[in-house]
């Protein structure tokens, strides 16, 4: 198991505590982090679980930012990870 | 060799571009279906959510650890039971303010019953247009035509027009169109009412009339009926206009006394 490794699965941990927790701070520089670092995709499971959990019914029409950012992210970082892989 | 490294990297970045792509529309699809179901998908991890709370808040009591987890879940269900607490306490608070007002109003009307005969009845309506309101006693409780409907202060709002079993319709003094005959001071004046309390008057331009002076009528048992709002004096008319206000408006008295004659 290699230290990269341990070190995404320990931000996914910690992003799911503050999911559950309530700490928007900590979720988002988590997401931002798996987005940028790890181009991972449970950042976007993540951030779509953090808008749907932390809005209300009746905020419904409010734009889910978090989802957005991590989407974001991850197609801003393809190109530049293209480019390293080749 | 390495034309065949290039190729597998070329098939691992168009398939990571594809799951790029099928995770990026499977997150517009579930948003979508949330929006669209208004809320569904949220409503169901709530749930999730729920059950995950009252099981890790559970497994913490149980191992006796005070951790970050048992105390937040703690503290929302202290929260929660303060919030009810709250509310219950401010419902009581209204409670005990409204029958403390209640309280002073009957005091009050116990003071009119020791002078004169009647009885104490809720009013039950607001003032029509035309000048009628409703009260909660008739027959049964004694009620008849004629009798004076009085506020605590002592002040008339208005005679019973007509009675029922266990209601009376009674209208104010200063109805709209209304004729009384009322006394200011030691001067005559015929009051014309206008309703909502307001009552107008002419008298002699010599009249000692001041803003204040309480008003009566002879019509009713000579009580007062309101007092001088205002006094318009012109020099070279001859009357002076004298405007009226009841003491109280019908829509803000909670209980009255229906005296009897």
């Amino acid at each position: 198991m290699s230290f990269w490794y341990v070190i995404r699965a320990s931000l996914v941990l910690v992003a799911v505590w503050a999911l559950l927790s309530g700490h928007t701070g900590v979720l988002v520089s988590c997401v931002i982090a798996l987005a940028l670092a790890f181009s991972a995709l449970e950042s976007v499971a993540l951030a779509l679980c953090s808008d749907l959990l932390w809005h209300a019914p009746e905020t419904i029409h409010a734009w889910p930012w978090i989802t957005v950012l991590a989407l974001a992210l991850l197609w801003a970082s393809e190109p530049i990870r293209r480019e390293i892989l080749s | 060799m390495n034309t065949k490294r290039y190729y597998s990297r070329d098939i691992d970045k168009n398939t990571r571009t594809r799951t790029l792509l099928l995770v990026t529309l499977l997150a517009a699809a579930v948003l979508a279906l949330d929006y669209f179901s208004l809320g569904f998908v949220r409503t169901q991890l709530w749930k999730v959510e729920r059950v995950w709370h009252a099981a890790s808040g559970s497994l913490v009591a149980s191992v006796g650890v005070v951790g970050y987890v048992g105390s937040e879940t703690t503290l929302v269900q202290e929260n929660e039971t303060l919030r009810a607490q709250v509310a219950q306490y401010q419902t009581l608070a209204l409670s005990a303010l409204q029958l403390k007002e209640e309280n002073e109003t009957l005091s009050k009307l116990v003071h009119l019953a020791q002078i004169q005969p009647g009885v104490t009845a809720p009013v039950a309506s607001e003032e029509s247009s035309t000048g009628i309101f409703i009260v909660g006693a008739g027959k049964r409780e004694g009620v008849s035509v004629g009798d004076l409907v009085r506020a605590e202060d002592g002040y008339v709002l208005g005679k019973v027009l007509e009675v029922s079993a266990t209601a009376s319709v009674c209208r104010v003094v200063f109805a709209p169109n209304s004729a009384t005959e009322a006394l200011v001071g030691n001067t005559a004046v015929g009051m014309v009412g206008r309703g909502a309390g307001n009552g107008y008057g002419k008298a002699p331009r010599d009249a000692d009339i001041a803003v204040g002076d309480v008003v009566t009528a002879a019509a009713y048992r000579g009580y007062p009926i309101g007092t001088v709002g205002h006094v318009e004096s012109d020099a070279a008319g001859a009357y002076k206009e004298v405007f009226v206000r009841a003491s109280r408006d019908v829509g803000s008295v909670r209980f009255v006394y229906i005296e009897r004659p």
